[in-house]
């Protein structure tokens, strides 16, 4: 038989295409998760069925959708997997790893399908031939009469399940040719659960139109298969799992001729049962203790293109600005005469930041999908170094932007990548030093304020302040003895900066912690460090929760309006003479007992104010990074939700702003970014 | 790309992939076929030798057009249907329908 | 009408012209392609940005889009930097950046053959020859040609960010 030939190229295919990339990546995801939970350790039944299940869907997926390349591995994959399940193979924990290389693989051609990305042909040849290995060895090993000592609680083997006659009626939806689906690739498939020579197909015009009318890929044709099977109900469903709609396919079985009914469970009922659609197989899977995403799935989703969730945003950002202009305009309106105008307004502008929170939140994901990633990479890394680690997770549903997740996802692994290489030690240096041979990282999230708050910690060595500062002067980077610890390890985002002594493969790729501060800043985050030798060190990345709106304290300085985050805002005050007093030549207020420094936005941003004296304005308290400061404006003007504009995209950076807004009358105004205020103010 | 190859007026030869991809590019041939088909024409032959893979959707289409033969009293057979695309044929069901005749 | 000078453009850019924006700023007349050119509006509501250069003035919202403004005058040194009702500012877009322009005065809107634009001598024109793709001459005076993008994208403008390297420097060693 011939196989078709590659994939199809209309356009209208992508779309359905992009089901199986999602389904495919999920399922790659979802195996990976199970394999890494294992560590060395047998897969019980339940998770040997569900990295089966993820693998053969792949395949499945994989055919029916005209993407051959992608059956090669899955299929030797499946085989392996379909032996150890039936205990004809023994496991071994190396298996773990080659089913982990098997899955990179998958997702090398996923992503050469996807967005095009180069397929190493000799990397796919090499995981299949030692699949293909581990499945003749394992023959070979265990010939005749596989022990019997490790059969309680697996799977009854399918050869168990005695042949019966199934009848199915499939009638597909009309897109079904439109779609790409490969029929005869299912058929093919569906033939291969039948006994051999046991399977007819008969295909049945539903309505036969004047040729003319025909709409050429429209589906007229129904399907009735008749089979004699050992294949359990939910095999025969797995097969049709990405073409079938509930009520799309009937399955009408025969009693086998010799059935033994499993005690306590009743019979299933005669005749065509309407089977559950192309989830059907899930069934099982919501039982609790069930594995796999699949089992915590309770409310129904499905997918949404992320340019119409991103434009959605977009215009509720500009409803809020016309809403803000409106309520503008109507402060100056007669309250009495215009009174049903008002009651409008305050009504729209609830309705508006409702609709608002709604908006955002479906941008909002938990940070589980980034941190997920870490047990795979910290694996890797920990028996490259011959290093033995823990990694520990806290707050995986934490939610934030998904546009920031995208973007938090490198400097992350980079951090993790640096602790398992510079930060824990060796097994035997860590039991030299009277620790725990195995190290822990530890990755936390939490929502602290306004902010998502991520920690990377490690009970390694330490940062180390002589080595770091020596590294410094090496490299040229401005430094002295006299600097704090905190300011000695900021000098790690130095460009150019790398304390590995010799390059490794790990975290000396050429690029640094620079990029790592640049990514996070780049996405309006900090990084901070906490380190004691000898005991670990800890890597803080707060981010804003998200990019698109924040909430506001707007104030006046002269002409100008500024954004202060209202996060960062503790109280306002007028002065009082006998609380303003000077430091070193600089101004600070007293406020219960503590100094704070005040930042004269006219002068850090050479503007015209009216007020000059602090006793004369306010002072806007703040807080951010642990640095305290008094901000002194003319007036505080409103509190309100703004949207954040980027200035850079046609304009450079701008010291001291966060961003900018657009108010109500249509003027921009500059969000304040408080730590790079204080720099400024430092440095004036 | 597929061509129209009149042998004669009863008879057609096929070519090509007879696939969903061409779908739309068949349909034409076939409908032009059938118009320049002479009524209560009897036999007639569909030579599918130059056939190079067929798919479920070119099965449907072939189906319609013999049933729309039948229905101007025409019954041509399928003839020369290599063996991969016979095989295809029956895995998809369509024997019957296209009234495949058993292997010579 | 309108086709009419849609194929003389074509025309004109088959044998290397094209149509130019007209302005002046103090006494020279420039020209910018047309095609970078977005759109012309007045001057109104810009935001100051500090520790810019004068010739930055600051930002403006232009329908949801943030978009800095360059006072040409300032930064050539020439005419008068008022800003009035009349004060025109040229909505440029190049480098996928808006960027808005203040000149004296828009004039109008010109076709020129390529065979009538003559290379840029060292002249002591405002702008710098390194800007100047050429001269045009329009009605009798001299049409300096102005190589937009470039400007734009210049170091001397300080629009497009390119010291990023010292910034971050400046952030690391806070």
């Amino acid at each position: 038989m011939t196989t078709p030939s590659g994939e199809t190229n209309s356009v209208d295919l992508n779309r359905f295409n992009q089901v199986f990339f999602e389904e495919c990546a999920e399922n790659l995801a979802e195996m990976e998760q199970i394999l890494i939970s294992l560590g060395d350790r047998e897969p019980d039944p339940e998770q040997m069925n569900a990295i089966f299940r993820a693998a053969h869907s792949i395949k499945g997926g994989a055919g029916i959708f005209g993407f051959n390349d992608m059956t090669v591995v899955t299929h030797v994959m499946e085989s392996l997997l379909d032996r150890l399940r039936n205990q004809e193979i023994p496991f071994a924990p190396e298996m773990i790893d080659l089913f982990l290389e098997a899955g990179d693989a998958i997702a090398m051609q996923l992503a050469g399908h996807r967005e095009g990305k180069a397929v190493d042909q000799e990397v796919i040849d090499g995981v299949r031939a030692r699949l293909q290995q581990a499945i003749d060895a394992g023959g070979r090993a265990t010939a005749p009469g596989l022990p019997a000592d490790h059969a309680e609680g697996a799977p009854p083997p399918q050869e168990e399940l005695l042949p019966r006659r199934c009848r199915l009626a499939f009638t597909p939806d009309p897109e079904i040719f439109a779609r790409g689906i490969r029929m005869e690739s299912i058929i093919s498939e569906l033939a291969e659960l039948a006994e051999p020579g046991e399977f007819h197909s008969s295909a049945r015009l539903m309505d036969v139109p004047e040729l003319a009318e025909v709409d050429p890929e429209r589906c007229l044709t129904r399907w009735e298969f008749t089979m004699l099977t050992r294949a359990s109900r939910e095999q025969i469903l797995d097969v049709f799992m990405f073409v079938a709609d509930e009520e799309q396919l009937q399955i009408e079985e025969d009693e086998p001729v010799d059935r033994r009914t499993p005690e306590g469970e009743p019979a299933p009922e005669q005749g065509i049962v309407p089977a559950a659609g192309r989830r059907a197989y899930d069934s099982n899977e919501t039982a609790p203790g069930a594995f796999g995403r699949r089992g915590n799935e309770t409310e129904a989703s499905f997918r949404v293109n992320v340019t119409k969730v991103d434009q959605l945003v977009n215009q509720v950002g500009e409803l809020l600005i016309t809403q803000a202009m409106l309520s503008q305009i109507a402060v100056g309106l007669d309250p009495i005469l215009h009174e049903t105008l008002q009651r409008g307004l305050v009504q729209l502008e609830r309705n508006t930041r409702d609709l608002q929170g709604s908006v955002m939140s479906i941008r909002l994901v938990p940070i589980s999908i980034v941190f997920n990633r870490f047990p795979r990479l910290v694996r890797d890394i920990a028996a490259k170094l011959g290093k033995q680690v823990e990694l520990k997770t806290t707050g995986d549903s934490t939610e934030l932007d998904r546009g920031l997740i995208e973007k938090i996802a490198d400097p992350l692994g980079h951090l993790v990548r640096n602790a398992l290489d510079h930060g824990l030690e060796t097994p035997e240096t860590r039991a030299a030093c009277g620790k725990n041979p195995t190290g822990t990282l530890q990755l936390s999230a939490s929502q602290v304020g306004g902010r998502i708050v991520i920690d990377v910690i490690d009970d390694g060595a330490g940062l180390n302040r002589e080595r770091i500062l020596a590294k410094a002067l090496e490299c040229g980077i401005p430094c002295s003895e006299a600097m704090s610890d905190e300011e000695v390890w900021q000098l790690i985002f130095a460009p150019g900066f790398s304390t590995a002594s010799e390059v490794t493969d790990l975290s000396g790729r050429g690029v640094g912690m620079d990029v790592v501060i640049k990514n996070v800043q780049a996405i309006g985050g900090r990084v901070q460090i906490a380190s004691e030798a000898g005991k670990g060190a800890r890597f803080t990345i707060s981010l804003p929760l998200t990019l698109a709106i924040l909430e506001g304290l707007s104030v006046a300085v002269g002409e100008e309006k500024f954004i202060i985050p209202l996060n960062v805002v503790i109280e306002s005050l007028q002065p009082k003479p006998e609380q303003l007093k000077s430091v070193n030549g600089r101004e600070v207020v007293q406020v219960r007992g503590e100094y704070l420094p005040i930042l004269k936005l006219h002068r850090i941003f050479n503007l015209e104010a009216e007020v000059i004296e602090p006793q004369r304005g306010i002072l806007v308290l703040v807080e951010a990074d642990g640095e305290r400061g008094a901000i002194l404006v003319d007036a505080l003007l409103d509190e309100q939700q703004v949207v954040v504009k980027s200035i850079e995209t046609n304009y450079r950076r701008v010291e001291g702003s966060a961003g900018a807004t657009i108010l109500g009358d249509g003027r921009v105004a500059l969000i304040l970014d408080l730590p790079e205020l204080f720099t400024m103010h430092k440095k004036l | 790309m597929g061509k129209k190859v009149f042998v004669n007026k009863a008879n057609i030869t096929l070519e090509g992939p007879f696939t969903v991809e061409r779908a739309k590019e068949l349909h034409l041939l076939l409908v032009e076929r059938l118009d320049g088909m002479p009524e209560q024409a009897g036999g007639g032959a569909i030579d599918l030798c130059r056939v190079v893979d067929i798919d479920a959707c070119g099965c449907q289409l072939l189906a319609l057009f013999l049933e729309n033969l039948k229905r101007r009293g025409a019954a041509p057979m399928l003839t020369a249907v290599p063996p991969a695309v016979r095989e295809r044929i029956v895995t998809l069901g369509f024997g019957e329908l296209l009234a495949l005749q058993p292997e010579p | 009408m309108q086709t009419a000078q849609g194929s003389a453009v074509e025309q004109l850019t088959a044998d290397g012209g094209a149509e130019y924006l007209t302005f002046t700023l103090g006494s020279e007349s420039y020209g910018i392609d047309i095609l970078k050119v977005q759109e012309i509006r007045g001057y109104d509501c810009v935001t100051r940005i500090a520790n810019t250069p004068a010739f930055i003035k600051g930002v403006i919202n232009l329908r949801g889009v943030i978009v800095p403004i360059v006072d040409l005058r300032i930064k050539f040194n020439v005419g008068e930097a008022t800003y009035h009702e009349f004060t025109v500012v040229i909505i440029i877009n190049v480098l996928n950046k808006v960027v808005g322009i203040v000149v004296d005065g828009v004039s109008d809107v010109v076709a020129l053959p390529a065979q009538s634009i003559k290379p840029a001598p060292e002249l002591g024109a405002s702008l710098d020859t390194r800007y100047i793709t050429g001269l045009g001459t329009l009605n009798d005076e001299m049409l300096i040609l102005v190589d937009i993008e470039k400007l734009i994208g210049s170091d001397e403008l300080q629009i497009v960010d390119s010291t990023v390297d010292n910034t971050q420097k400046e952030a690391v060693n806070l």
